[in-house]
């Protein structure tokens, strides 16, 4: 067995580790692309619950598992699942929504070099550009408090589809980004602690039917 | 479930015992990974092994005057061949050139329904996304192009334009309004590629999976038969076009080759429902003015 991991799985754990302090509270992860390492983020957390991404765009919780906090979330994990579905805006909407003020989303998701059905895993849908995201999360989030970065680099990518493992690259190679060639493209964007939310009529309960109802 | 990746994906499962001297070398090279000797071992033995399984072993591949992490070309080899993708989207016209005919709209100039209508164009439109270009018969933004005339086009050529467009369903549903009953739209869209920063002044935004795009154009084209959607290119080509290393710079036999699970381009050919289905005839003189709409 090879050592290191995919490249993808080596951008999402430097994805976290740079976000780490923002990792706490009650947590929401989405997404099925994390590692064990990666479990380690947010173990001193409160709550960490497991959602996903419905086929319309919600948050689904499974319900076993949903005590939804009143206020929302502190911390929504979402690992490359906005792009399986057809509607990314309304996700990002939703993921607002259910933030708490204050609370932090983080998003990863395939950079233009790197899309899902190269690895034939599912069908993906797009590949998004660094501006695209800003672009796209500045729709609902505040720009000052989003921070959106892409990783990777031409050979990451070529290493990346080949099926070539991290191990086979130096560190300054990984670390090295160019944003012509997103391998993954990592966002951080903050809900505002007060003042007007840009989509106030689509709450938080409304949005999720199975969350709300186990919620206290 | 992990599923495994990387060398044992292309056969091996994961779970099945290796050969005894590269599990050591890869055991090794877990326990001390910046050791250059033992990656200089693992290279020397990824070569004795590569001649009978034509693959390197896991740290030993060599990458050659790929290791780099500018691309050879910025600019997709345009400035040392053809582009790898202009290959193919040119290969793909070609076979549908019988189509290109009639009154034909392209984008930002009209080069590909020239060449490949050549005799059988009876108007041929450009549409431009902003007043800088005299040619332009229309200007506009395709998504909001509602001065375009309904049912007008026997033919749309769209190459490697959907990826800058912002709201990309409105623009289908623009091309679906302004071809005629049995036109039919010719599109390329970049799978995998590089960012285009060659011009400022657009924000590339996407790039699709074929899956993307069956369902983004079968929105609008949906009945039987109507959509023809496809990859072409394969890991070499692939890999290629990301340095950009040029056409001339491959074999044909290489660039023939056709593997789905690499998609660099995909193509589509969609048409339209001969009879009339109300929405797509009529209303197309709103008279609302050649407004420029950027985004």
């Amino acid at each position: 067995m090879a050592g290191g991991r995919r490249v993808e799985s080596w951008y999402l754990a430097r994805f976290l580790h740079e976000h780490r302090e923002c990792i706490k509270g009650c947590i929401l992860r989405l997404g099925g692309a994390w590692t064990d390492e990666d479990k380690g983020f947010g173990g001193a957390s409160r709550a960490m619950q497991i959602g996903r991404i419905g086929e319309r765009g919600n948050i689904e919780c499974a319900p076993q598992d949903a005590r939804a906090p009143e206020n929302g979330f502190d911390c929504i994990l979402a690992a490359d699942v906005l792009f399986e579905t057809r509607d990314p805006r309304r996700t990002i909407r939703e993921l607002h929504a259910a933030l708490a003020p204050n609370g932090v989303l983080l998003a990863t998701f395939p950079g233009t070099v790197r899309l899902w059905s190269a690895t034939g895993e599912r069908n993906g849908y797009r590949g998004l550009s660094v501006k695209a995201t800003r672009h796209l999360f500045a729709e609902v989030f505040p720009i000052e408090n989003l921070e959106v970065r892409g990783y990777g680099n031409v050979l990451a990518a070529v290493a990346a589809l080949h099926g070539i493992r991290s191990d086979s690259l130096s560190e300054a190679e990984l670390a090295h980004r160019d944003d012509a060639y997103a391998v993954s493209v990592g966002v951080s964007a903050r809900k505002p602690q007060t003042g007007a939310d840009p989509q106030a009529d689509d709450g938080w309960e409304g949005v999720n039917e199975g969350c709300a109802a186990l919620s206290v | 479930m992990r599923r495994a990746f990387g060398i044992t994906r292309l056969g091996r499962p994961s779970s099945q015992p290796g050969r005894g001297p590269v599990r050591w070398i890869a055991t090794l090279r877990r326990r001390w990974p910046n050791a250059r000797f033992l990656r200089e071992v693992a290279r020397d033995a990824s070569t004795l092994i590569r001649a009978g399984r034509n693959r390197p072993i896991a740290g030993g591949v060599d990458f050659g005057d790929l290791r780099r992490l500018a691309p050879i070309s910025r600019s997709f080899g345009h400035n040392r061949g053809t582009p790898v993708d202009r290959h193919y989207i040119e290969r793909f016209l070609a076979a549908k050139a019988s189509r290109v005919r009639g009154r034909v709209l392209e984008i930002g100039g009209n080069e590909y329904t020239r060449r490949f209508g050549a005799g059988r164009v009876s108007q041929s439109d450009i549409l431009h996304v902003d007043d800088s270009n005299p040619a332009a018969t229309y200007v506009g933004d395709l998504a909001s192009a509602t001065h375009i005339p309904s049912g007008a086009f026997e033919c749309v050529i769209l190459t490697q334009t959907l990826q800058l467009i912002n709201e990309a369903e409105a623009a289908l549903a623009t091309v679906h309004r302004i071809l005629s009953p049995g036109g039919v739209l010719l599109a390329t869209m970049p799978g995998l590629s590089q960012i285009s920063e060659i011009d400022p002044g657009y924000v590339w935004r996407w790039a699709f999976t074929a899956q993307a795009v069956r369902d983004l154009v079968g929105e609008h084209f949906r009945q039987q038969g109507a959509l023809e959607v496809a990859s072409v290119g394969n890991l070499l080509t692939t890999t290629a076009f990301l340095y950009g290393i040029a056409t001339e710079e491959l074999t044909p036999e290489e660039l023939a080759h056709h593997d789905p699970a690499v998609e660099l381009l995909i193509t589509v050919t969609a048409t339209k429902a001969r009879q009339r289905d109300g929405e797509g005839v009529d209303g197309g003189m709103t008279g609302a003015g050649l407004e420029s709409e950027g985004h």
